[in-house]
């Protein structure tokens, strides 16, 4: 039945181009993070794996909102769109659809960071990066952009199902961009733990020291912050909870 | 000229009670306080006034979220005509079709020129927020003024695409990505041959020193990049077929 599930969800995206625009978002992020990669490896003394690190969650945070809203989109279309959800509902359990719609959505952003991961070591390997890679740093890059991003994307999903016409949560994503990117810059402001967008930043664990006059930047670890990952984790399930709760009780 | 003030007032009609506005008023909002928020927080650094207050408010809003959000307005417009069979109502009405996209092009235009005066009114509240002296010098509403030029060429751009392209939501991403290259391709000195790069060498966004070397190269830009879609637009709605439902 779960496999039948997961083949039905398969179908549905068929031609719809899914993975042509995960791909393409994938790779100007890597392209962006990776721009004039040799000259800035040199002003920080062969220190790649941490600018990369701390580059991609950025530029991420920029890309991610908008690609989830429009995957969370395109995932709900045949329902939203085509009208078929009443439908469907007669034949499969209403939650198991909404379950599927998440794992699909996660499959796509996971398929996303093992690229952005691959990207990474393949230029490290490629552009021969001085200090070598801490495997903590690869679990804590993970942790970083899929936990907030699955956040969003129940919240996009919810959203794609609950508005008929795709400009609100398409929006929310443009706003959610905003709001995570400014999060960076405003790096003690307790308001960014109140916006699944603002953890992109919070979960950040490279800092930076950058010198004016050499123009030489020296990357450092910061603690990844345990407590803020169990905050948005905690609110994801309940996210995840209310959002299967209300789309159960849809009236359609 | 009455057959295209009437697509034009029935685009408007199409538009009433979308919420659009709301959108178009609240996501400016948010540079506009943050880039104020960063301004404040950085006057140690940032010592040009209006001018340092404008980079922070430009630099994101031009860079990145223009496009997206025109896009989304973009989007809505040709939303109606995809769903359903209404494509072929479309193309059966009794008007030129160089006049059903001038008709939707229009209140992209306006919407452009609606976002940037808005842009204009939020850096004086911020700015006067800020504690900055004065109103903003003739400078800044040049480069405001050219920022709508490039507006209007990512407008009709947009508006292309989302007559191309059936989804709702591919052009939005097309328009986050295009802004993205043409932040590349503005920092290769080649802005002004890549549409997306139009607004925010128009707006001078984050940069001290004028981004526009050449006012007529810019102005030949912006009219070149606008005809060319425009007319790409018309003949694309003349010559090509039209594909309904879903």
């Amino acid at each position: 039945m779960r496999t039948g599930a997961w083949k039905t969800e398969r179908m549905k995206l068929r031609r719809r181009h899914v993975g042509l625009l995960t791909a393409v978002f994938c790779g100007i992020g890597i392209l962006w993070g990776t721009w004039e990669l040799g000259e800035r490896l040199e002003l920080c003394g062969g220190d790649g794996y941490r600018m990369l690190f701390l580059q991609l969650p950025l530029i991420d945070t920029i890309l991610l909102p908008t690609m989830l809203a429009m995957l969370a989109s395109r995932l709900c279309d045949a329902e939203v769109k085509g009208g078929t959800l009443k439908l469907l509902c007669t034949m499969e359990e209403k939650g198991r659809i909404f379950d599927m719609k998440l794992l699909m959505g996660i499959g796509y952003l996971c398929l996303f960071w093992a690229a952005q991961a691959a990207a990474t070591v393949l230029f490290a390997v490629g552009m021969g990066f001085e200090v070598s890679l801490i495997p903590a740093h690869m679990l804590c890059f993970a942790a970083e952009i899929l936990f907030p991003s699955a956040a969003v994307l129940i919240l996009q999903v919810v959203l794609s199902f609950f508005f008929e016409n795709q400009i609100i949560p398409l929006a929310a994503g443009l706003v959610g961009s905003f709001i995570g990117l400014f999060a960076w810059f405003f790096p003690g402001n307790p308001l960014r733990a109140a916006f699944p967008w603002g953890y992109y930043s919070l979960l950040g664990f490279i800092g930076y020291d950058w010198d004016p006059a050499t123009r030489i930047t020296h990357f450092y670890d910061m603690p990844f912050d345990l407590a803020m990952a169990a905050v948005l984790l905690l609110a994801t399930v309940a996210g995840y909870a209310a959002g299967k709760y209300f789309f159960v009780r849809k009236e359609l | 000229m009455n057959m295209l003030l009437t697509c034009v007032r029935m685009e408007w009609k199409k538009l009433r009670r979308s919420r659009l506005w709301l959108v178009m008023a609240a996501v400016p909002l948010l540079p506009a306080f943050m880039g104020t928020g960063n301004y404040l927080n950085n006057l140690g650094i940032l010592k040009s006034e209006w001018y340092s207050l404008w980079t922070q408010l430009s630099l994101f809003y031009a860079n990145f979220f223009y496009g997206p959000l025109i896009a989304l307005y973009c989007s809505y417009i040709w939303r109606v005509e995809h769903l359903n069979h209404n494509w072929n109502s479309l193309m059966t009405m009794p008007v030129p079709v160089r006049n059903v996209f001038l008709g939707k092009l229009f209140p992209a235009l306006v919407c452009t020129f609606l976002l940037q005066g808005w842009m204009g009114v939020l850096l004086i509240v911020c700015g006067k927020y800020a504690g900055l002296s004065g109103m903003p010098s003739a400078q800044i509403l040049l480069w405001l003024l050219r920022g709508t030029a490039g507006g209007m060429v990512i407008a009709s751009l947009q508006l292309l695409l989302s007559m191309v392209i059936r989804s709702f939501a591919a052009p939005i991403a097309l328009a986050l990505l295009g802004s993205v290259v043409g932040l590349f391709a503005s920092n290769a000195g080649c802005g002004l041959l890549w549409p997306y790069s139009l607004m925010l060498e128009g707006m001078n966004a984050n940069r001290s020193e004028d981004m526009v070397s050449s006012g007529a190269d810019f102005a030949a830009g912006v009219l070149c990049f606008l005809l060319l879609f425009v007319t790409m637009g018309v003949l694309i709605l003349k010559k090509r077929d039209v594909r309904t439902g879903g």
